[in-house]
């Protein structure tokens, strides 16, 4: 079907709701009985919510600069870990015959497999955590990303980021973040620093990952 | 959870709706930020695909979500928001990985025990009837209009602006405007019908 201005003018009016009545029951009726006015009338929709989804797009992206952005971690880099290399360092971890690092290291991958747990729901009154709405999704955006960056990038460059979260104001997400930064300091090698702050965590009640300090403690 | 604190799982999934329908720029940005949370670690975990490539298709998916928003497709049915958008964002992974010749199992969009209970909420039937077309098309159609006609066709078809208001708006006369949109629209419907790859 040839799109003449006066077809387009009419495919707008019924997409855009303004044709109504015995005219739009006429153009429906037109359309079921004519393949090509039907046909016209998708590609017409396809474009008009396209070039509104690709508008939207544009919106979103300003809200990801403002939200993410505003938590300074969407830009650091994502590594993907290299096999290759990987395969050669876990033969020679067990030629040097450090089992125990190798337990270690499946246990910590469990927890990072396992992602944060989700924040408890509050009675209505309770207020012991006192932080605002904005600022536990702050948080809970931070540590995302900060495990995103220990899971694919390494620990050394995670660490600064769990350190920064772990050193807010106390929530479910901080205290999250205390849990994975032990994890991250055992990945790299710093026994002391994690077993400091797997004792601190394990000695904190209701700390959401009491539980498992203790264990990893024992 | 918008608001949080004083609202049933429910009633704040649906105070969260009304003030999206509302526009609220606060209830996009929390719903946002709920979403990346959970889709963007979800999606490096199970694939290849870069945090950048990531973070574009959750965008494209909140695209299609306001789109059906503001339409009408999508209504509210009790169950949580986020996870109808996750779901979309879902669809736009398995698609993206797909036609880059990454393809993931189908079973990929099957939910597995580690998986949050929420975020399947949804059937995939129910939003894989999403709108758009060819969006890669279509934009590579746009580029190619002069910035004239690139104009027009936002006041034309994002803004639904009238014929009047598009002439004011580019200064000239309605009548030419008229000319105008309807070349425009031609070549914007050529190109796009060129590079739409079902065609």
């Amino acid at each position: 079907m040839d799109l003449t201005n006066e077809l387009l003018t009419d495919i707008a009016r019924y997409l855009d709701g303004t044709m109504q009545g015995p005219e739009r029951d006429a153009f429906a009726g037109r359309m079921e009985s004519e393949d090509g006015l039907r046909l016209e009338v998708q590609l017409q929709q396809e474009i008009r919510e396209g070039m509104k989804i690709l508008a939207e797009k544009e919106r979103f992206k300003a809200i990801h600069a403002e939200v993410i952005g505003a938590t300074a971690i969407a830009a650091r880099p994502v590594r993907r870990l290299p096999w290759r290399p990987l395969a050669i360092a876990a033969s020679l971890a067990l030629l040097l015959g450090i089992g125990w690092w190798w337990w270690a290291g499946q246990a910590t991958d469990r927890y990072l497999a396992a992602g944060p747990k989700p924040e408890p729901v509050l009675l209505p009154d309770d207020e012991r955590l006192g932080a605002s709405p904005e600022r536990h999704t702050a948080d809970s955006l931070a540590l995302a990303a900060a495990l995103t960056t220990l899971r694919h990038t390494g620990a050394e460059s995670a660490i600064p980021a769990l350190e920064k979260v772990a050193s807010q104001p106390l929530n479910h997400w901080t205290a999250s973040a205390e849990w994975y930064l032990a994890i991250a300091y055992r990945k790299e090698g710093r026994k002391e620093d994690a077993r400091r702050l797997l004792e601190r965590i394990a000695a904190t009640e209701g700390h959401p990952y009491q539980a498992e300090a203790a264990k990893e403690l024992r | 959870m918008y608001p949080s604190g004083h609202l049933s799982s429910s009633q704040a999934d649906e105070a969260l709706y009304q003030a999206l329908v509302s526009d609220e720029k606060k209830a996009w940005n929390t719903l946002y930020a709920d979403v990346y949370r959970r889709f963007i670690p979800y999606a490096l975990q199970r694939s290849t695909v870069s945090e950048d490539d990531a973070g574009d298709i959750l965008q494209e998916a909140f695209a299609v979500f306001s789109v059906n928003l503001r339409n009408g497709r999508y209504q509210f049915v009790g169950k949580p928001v986020g996870a109808y958008v996750f779901r979309l964002c879902q669809l736009k992974w398995y698609t993206f990985m797909r036609d880059t010749d990454k393809p993931l199992p189908l079973d990929s969009l099957r939910k597995t025990g580690e998986d949050d209970d929420e975020d399947f909420e949804w059937d995939l039937a129910d939003v894989a009837n999403t709108p758009g077309g060819d969006l890669n098309a279509l934009e590579k159609a746009m580029l190619e209009l002069q910035d004239g006609c690139r104009k027009l066709m936002q006041f034309f078809y994002v803004e639904e602006k009238s014929l009047a208001e598009c002439g004011a708006l580019l200064g000239i006369q309605e009548g030419s405007a008229k000319v105008k949109r309807f070349r425009c629209a031609q070549q914007l419907r050529d190109l796009y019908f060129r590079y739409r790859k079902d065609d």
